[in-house]
Parts: structure tokens; C-alpha cells; sequence
């Protein structure tokens, strides 16, 4: 069975966040962004690689962006170092495939909150948003 | 679903286009780390997709070859030719593998891990198996999460203190901190165990100070643990909250607290507000990026352009009504209206058509590794030199053009290229060339297939024919070279002298050129013996809309392709002559087939005895014949409706249908199958 169709978890609608989802794969993307906006959130921008999100993070200010690891142009850890540095703020989950345990340790260690590992399902996803916003 | 498949076997045929691509150049340049990368990220994605689709066949087989390109980065692994083999492979399967996605077709790709391990020279990295990337994350977790195993100290209770940690505990104390033992347990479930602890002693350390881990922060990160382990962490919080920091981490199972010390005073600042700190003064540093990229592309679905083309075709047929309508109603007051649903129309119709070009490149690109696979087979050295690969197609002729093109290619370099030997000896460079060239020229688009080879010869080609009954001697003689040269179009004629396994099977050049003209192209073929020869294809742009002659014969409207279209002359039926007991005419000094469509297209009734014909001179190939029709009625564009269900598909003559102003059928005749 697909790890993608899970149904519609019971969310709590108050807390619609604003996500970025930031991944170069089109695929992928479509999964985060049919989780997402099935419980209520909001995907307010989609970034192809790393130096995409920098430069959208400014314009869209998310309170959340999801962040792919292995990209073209800007790699994932480039891309949250720069948002950090921008925003100290900034929140920023991983998306990481198996096998990635240093590049996602090093995340977490530059100020990424949390992550999320491929494949992801929505519980996972929506368990995540729940403990970082 | 269906959705996420679609998306996902496009993306995915990128991907393996970038492998192939990247692996062609690796083959070239084994040192060039972009490609090595490109493939890294490429296998990485497809990875990452197939597992979340479920694919799990697809996910192994990517992931041995992520880690194998991981290795070829690190310099671990060299690139050999046997490791771009493997790779080649590897490609291959998982092509075929994306390709049957829809049918759940079992490909057992054992064999290639086992050559992708042995590549890795057995140093494949310890402690994932690739078999449970897909089936869920259930899998991975290890035998026993409950209860530790001996080789790692688990239980905290026992830790023994250095001096510089027991110097900490007194500091910690002095500094009005308490001192808690927090054994955490990881949610069974847990993948990246080392990076969940790693987000654990981060969200810790914000709390306060820890002074010490078991296992190790070092055994941590290497993942040397089982689902459990043990902080000590001085601190000012309390437990509730250290809890619940704790509990804000996804994918843990339990956290205990228990005091080591305790303490009541209160002290100074933590390390959170020192991080923010640094973090803003950084942030000061930082100019902001002010360019913004927006969407600049969508993906649509290949069928909602052709209904959208489709859409447009029924709408101009319209529009054409509606003309034919107003003027014989001779209303004046809708001319302004209808001129301007003219030019929308057209307006509409050219931006559908724009949006169904594809680059060509979308052919092109797999040919390198074909003519790769073909040298090699083959001991020749071909260079393939592709240009104007950005030339834009219809996305029906682009799909069609790919298998001549294959034919076109293996022959350039089965036939035309010489093995390197017979180069030298004959002072060409040692490397044959084979070029693959598109152009645009007005409504249609060259491509253009050429090497420098042996080329044909024209005395041999009339030769095989005269050899396989196609013509006898006397006919083959009075042929002219450039005649003699398109014996290779003649169905049953093979160049080659013996038939191997990649061509020469002696439908090639044939089934080439019906392709090419049903699509409404042309093919051209020139050589010179011994230094190569040159295959030229005229494609129109687009094959659904055609700018037609429509005839009537019998009472019936038809239409002729006015590409195929030379003149129209009247004639008389006097000056008819008969060769062969053929009709013909004799018009500027050529003689001229004549074919009497009612005859051919079986028209009910009797043909009227006129004295005065009407001719339509079509020319397909250098070949000319003339029509005899009853009328002419005017050019017009129309819209292709093929004929392609299973009744009509065999019906010859007919390249399909279209439907007319006035709302009837016209067939479109097919001059390819008439002459």
C-alpha cells in the first residue's frame, strides 16, 4: 500500500499555518502540498531548490518551510543556513531520505526544528506541524 | 492517485534522461564531479519518489546506485568501464521499471545489486538495508527496541562521573542549577535514529548545560544505540517543562526525569538567548535577496491539449458555418463580428499549436547512448554530432518521428561508418561522424541524418535490385543515380550484404519513408561513394490542421493536401493517350499518368463522357500524377479527423476526414497510397 494515501487526519482547523515547501522534485512536492492543504494548511509558496527558498523566504515570510536535502543550485542545508541567517527566527523542517543521518544531524545542529523522513506519510507530516508551530 | 502517477513517471523519465545523459559524459570525462553529482542528486530524487509511492523495486535499485555514486564522489570507487556498464544497465531497468508502474510487472533486479555491491568492492555501507526502504518504515525498526543489548551501556544508573564531570555537577550546583538524569526512549517507528537524538540534545541544551550522554554524543551520531538513551543535563527548569520540551520532538516514545541533585538558587542566563543573539548579529550581516523567480512553467496532461486541439478544430469548423451562414443569409450587419471571431479564432488556434511544440530535443537526447550502445557493439568509433536540438515539433509528429530516426541512425552507423581499421587505411579519421541536424524552414522543420562512411554506391544498389526481381537489368540501367539511390525506399530492399542484428532487415528505409509521408513529410536521400551519405526528412510543423484543394467528384467534396498540389490544368479528353493501357497526357513536354478518381475511389453511377477534364497535378516524391475531378472548389483549411478506429484503419487512400462549413464530411485523400 502507498504510503501517500493516507486519509484526511482530523486537524485542527485553527491552526492553519503558512508553509513553504521547498523540493525539486515536482513529485514531491505535490504530495507535501495534497497533505498539507487537505488539513486546513495553507502552501503559500513552492520552491524548486535552495536558492529559490532564499529568495522567497523574505517575500513570503512562512511560519513553516519545508525543506528538501539533496537539490541542484543550492542544497538544502545551504538554503536553511541562509534563512537562518536572515531570520533567526525561522522555522524549518527537514526532508530527508534515509541514509542522510549526517546532513540531517548537521541540520538540526544550524537551527533546523525538526525532520520529516521520505517516505512521509500525512500523520507524520501533520505530527510534525503540531510540535514545531 | 492516478494524478500522483502521472506526475510521477514524467518527472521520473527526467530524472533517467539526466542519469543518461550524465553518464555519457562520465564515459568521456571520468573525472568530471558535476556529472557524478547530477547523478547522485538524480538517483536520490527517483529514490525518494518511488518510496513514497510505494514503488519498492525502483527504490533499491536507486538507492545502491546513490550509494555507489556516493562512493565514485568520495573517491572511494574509480569509474571504470565495467562500472559505466553496470550503470548503463541499471538505467535500462529502471526505465522499464518507471515504464511498467501501471502494470505491476515483477523485474527482478538482483543480479544488477549484486553487481552494484561488488562494484562497491563489498565497502557498501554497514547498517542500512536497502530491501526495507520501501516496505515501510515498520521495518526498520531492530530487533529488541525493548530492553537493551550488551554491547552499549544503556542504564544510566551506573554512570560513573570523570573528574571534569564531577567538577560540572559541583559548578552546575554552585550556580543554583539542578541536575537531572532524562532517559528518553524513541518511538519504535523512529528512522533516523542519530538525528532524532541529535534534535533531543539540541532542544536540551537550550534548557541548560548537559554534562554528559550515554551512550556518547559521538555514539549517538553513529547511531551505536538502541531506541534508548540517557542525559545529564544541569539545569533551571523544571520537570514538567523539560518534559514537555522533550515531548515537542515528534517520534519519541517516553521520557523518565529523575533528580541527581538538586538545587533552589537561581542563576544566570541560558544558552537559548545566547544562540538567538549570535544568530541576530549574523542576520545584520546578511543582505537580503530582492529577485523573485516566479512559476514560469505548468504541467499539463498530453490529453488536455489534444481535447484542447480538438476543441479548437470544432470551433473553427464552426466559425467556417457561421460564415457560410451569414453569407447566404447576406448578413451584412454580422460581418464585423464575425471578422473579429476570425481572427480569434486563429489567434486561439496558434496558441494551442504553440503549446503543443515540444523542444526536439525530447527525440534527440536518447540517441547519444544509442549510438554509444551501437559503436560499441559494433568495435566502430562513432562521434554524434546533434545540433538544433532546440527546434521545436508538433507533439504528434515528435512521437512519430522517433522510430525513423533510430532506423536512420543504426544504418548510419551499421552500413555507413567503416571499422576503424578500414578508416585508416582509407586516411579518414580513425573516429566516424555522424551527424543529427534540425532546422526550421518556414512551415516545416529539416532533419537531416549524415555521416562520413562508405556512402552508397549507386551501380551496386542497381544491382541488388536487378539481383532481388525487383526491376530487371535493362529497367535498372535506365534509372538515374538519384533514382537509383531511392531503391532504398522499395519495400523488400536491403543494402547491406548480410543482415545483422541491428538492421538490414529490409524494412527499415521502407517503413522510414511511409512514416514520414503519412505524416505529411518528405524523405531525401543523397551520397557520394566512399565519403558518406545524407538523409534529409521535410516534417511539417503541425499535422492536424491542413491547408487543403477541395474537389468535387461524383457529387461528393473532397479534399487533396495542397502540399501535394502542383497546378490544375484542363485538358481535353482528346489529348488523352494511352501507354501500357495506362492514361496519360502529355503536359510541357513530360508525360503524365492520369488517374480517374471516380474509378479508383469506386464512385457509384456513370462516369460522364466530357470532353473538357479538369486535372489536379500532385507531385509526392518526384513522382507526379494528375486527378481527373469534376470541380474545383477553393483552397480552405481543414481540420484532420484521422480514421483510426478499427474498421477504417486499413482503408487505404484516405489520410481521413473532415467536416466541412456546411456541416457534411469530406474525405481527405492520402496521396501517398493513391500514386
Amino acid at each position: 500500500m502507498c504510503n501517500i494515501c493516507t486519509p484526511t487526519i482530523k486537524g485542527d482547523t485553527d491552526n492553519m499555518a503558512k508553509i513553504m515547501i521547498v523540493d525539486d522534485a515536482a513529485f514531491m512536492r505535490m504530495v507535501i502540498k495534497d497533505i498539507l492543504k487537505k488539513n486546513g494548511h495553507e502552501v503559500v509558496a513552492e520552491c524548486v531548490d535552495g536558492l529559490d527558498a532564499v529568495q522567497k523566504y523574505p517575500q513570503f515570510k512562512p511560519e513553516l518551510v519545508f525543506m528538501d536535502i539533496v537539490m541542484p543550485n543550492m542544497e538544502g542545508i545551504d538554503a536553511l543556513k541562509k534563512i537562518m541567517q536572515m531570520d533567526p527566527s525561522a522555522r524549518i523542517v527537514m526532508c530527508s531520505s534515509i541514509g542522510q543521518q549526517s546532513v540531517v544531524t548537521d541540520a538540526l545542529k544550524s537551527g533546523a526544528l525538526d525532520f520529516i523522513v521520505k517516505p512521509f506519510d500525512a500523520a507524520k507530516v501533520l505530527e510534525v506541524i503540531g510540535k514545531v508551530i | 492517485m492516478s494524478e500522483y502517477k502521472d506526475i510521477f513517471k514524467a518527472e521520473s523519465e527526467e530524472h533517467l534522461q539526466h542519469l543518461n545523459e550524465s553518464l555519457l559524459g562520465l564515459e568521456q570525462n571520468p573525472r568530471e564531479i558535476e556529472y557524478i553529482n547530477t547523478m547522485f542528486r538524480s538517483a536520490h530524487t527517483l529514490k525518494g519518489m518511488s518510496a513514497t509511492m510505494g514503488f519498492s523495486t525502483i527504490a533499491e535499485l536507486t538507492h545502491e546506485m546513490e550509494n555507489l555514486m556516493d562512493m565514485v564522489r568520495k573517491c572511494q570507487v574509480t569509474v571504470s568501464d565495467s562500472l559505466i556498464d553496470i550503470l548503463f544497465e541499471c538505467l535500462d531497468t529502471l526505465e522499464a521499471l518507471v515504464e511498467s508502474v501501471d502494470s505491476n510487472k515483477e523485474v527482478n533486479i538482483s543480479h544488477l545489486q549484486a553487481s552494484l555491491i561488488q562494484a562497491m568492492e563489498g565497502t557498501i555501507c554497514a547498517g542500512e538495508t536497502i530491501s526495507t526502504i520501501a516496505n515501510g518504515l515498520a521495518e526498520m525498526v531492530p530487533a529488541g527496541t525493548e530492553g537493551s543489548s550488551g554491547a552499549v551501556p544503556e542504564a544510566a544508573t551506573h554512570i560513573r562521573f570523570s573528574d571534569t564531570e564531577n567538577e560540572s555537577i559541583e559548578t552546575a550546583h554552585e550556580d543554583g542549577n539542578r541536575v537531572v538524569e532524562i532517559k528518553v526512549v524513541l518511538d519504535p517507528s523512529c528512522v533516523l535514529k542519530s538525528a532524532r537524538s541529535t534534535l533531543v540534545l539540541i532542544n536540551l541544551s537550550k534548557m541548560g548545560k548537559i554534562i554528559r550522554c550515554v551512550p556518547s554524543e559521538a555514539d549517538l551520531e553513529d547511531e551505536k544505540f538502541n531506541m534508548e538513551f540517557t542525559v545529564i543535563l544541569a539545569t533551571k527548569e523544571d520537570d514538567p517543562s523539560i518534559t514537555g520540551a522533550i515531548r515537542r520532538i515528534s517520534e519519541i516514545k517516553a521520557v523518565d526525569i529523575s533528580p541527581l541533585y538538586t538545587c533552589e538558587t537561581d542563576g544566570s542566563e541560558t544558552r537559548e538567548k545566547e544562540s538567538v543573539e549570535e544568530r541576530q548579529q549574523c542576520a545584520s550581516a546578511v543582505k537580503r535577496s530582492e529577485s523573485v523567480k516566479s512559476i514560469q512553467s505548468v504541467r499539463v496532461n498530453i490529453e488536455r491539449l489534444d481535447n484542447l486541439m480538438n476543441l479548437v478544430g470544432e470551433l473553427i469548423i464552426n466559425k467556417i458555418r457561421l460564415n457560410q451562414l451569414a453569407s447566404d443569409l447576406n448578413a451584412k450587419s454580422l460581418d464585423e463580428s464575425l471578422a473579429n471571431l476570425d481572427r480569434l479564432t486563429n489567434e486561439i488556434q496558434n496558441e494551442v499549436m504553440e503549446s503543443r511544440m515540444v523542444p526536439i530535443d525530447q527525440v534527440f537526447s536518447r540517441f547519444p547512448r544509442m549510438i554509444r550502445d551501437l559503436a560499441k557493439h559494433e568495435g566502430k568509433q562513432v562521434n554524434l554530432v546533434i545540433e538544433g536540438k532546440e527546434i521545436e515539433l508538433d507533439r504528434t509528429v515528435l512521437d512519430e518521428i522517433g522510430d525513423p530516426l533510430v532506423h536512420l541512425l543504426r544504418n548510419a552507423v551499421d552500413h555507413g561508418i567503416e571499422t576503424v581499421e578500414e578508416r585508416i587505411k582509407l586516411g579518414k579519421p580513425a573516429a566516424g561522424f555522424v551527424g543529427l541536424s534540425a532546422s526550421r524552414q518556414r512551415n516545416s522543420v529539416i532533419i537531416e541524418v549524415e555521416d562520413d562512411g562508405k556512402g552508397m554506391d549507386p551501380v551496386h544498389l542497381r544491382g541488388i535490385a536487378v539481383k532481388k526481381g525487383i526491376m530487371n537489368r535493362e529497367e535498372a540501367d535506365k534509372l538515374s543515380d538519384t533514382d537509383a539511390l531511392n531503391l532504398i525506399f522499395v519495400a523488400g530492399f536491403s543494402g547491406a550484404k548480410t543482415i545483422t542484428d541491428i538492421s538490414g532487415r529490409g524494412v527499415g528505409m521502407d517503413a522510414v519513408k511511409t512514416k514520414i509521408e503519412a505524416l505529411g513529410g518528405t524523405v531525401k536521400v543523397s551520397s557520394v561513394p566512399g565519403s558518406g551519405s545524407s538523409i534529409k526528412l521535410q516534417l511539417p510543423l503541425t499535422v492536424a490542421i491542413i491547408q487543403s484543394l477541395m474537389v468535387t467528384i461524383a457529387g461528393e467534396t473532397y479534399a487533396i493536401p495542397l502540399a501535394n498540389v502542383v497546378r490544375d490544368v484542363g485538358i481535353k479528353a482528346r489529348d488523352i493517350k494511352t501507354i501500357e493501357g495506362k492514361e496519360v497526357i502529355l503536359l510541357r513536354g513530360e508525360v503524365l499518368p492520369l488517374l480517374r478518381l471516380c474509378d479508383v475511389l469506386q464512385c457509384p453511377g456513370e462516369a460522364e463522357k466530357k470532353e473538357n477534364l479538369i486535372v489536379v497535378v500532385v507531385e509526392r516524391m518526384g513522382n507526379s500524377i494528375g486527378f481527373v475531378v469534376d470541380q474545383l472548389l477553393g483552397q480552405q483549411e481543414v481540420i484532420i479527423k484521422t480514421l483510426d478506429n478499427k474498421l477504417l484503419k486499413n482503408t487505404r487512400g484516405f489520410a481521413g476526414a473532415t467536416i466541412l462549413g456546411d456541416g457534411s464530411v469530406a474525405l481527405i485523400l492520402d496521396i501517398a497510397t493513391l500514386i
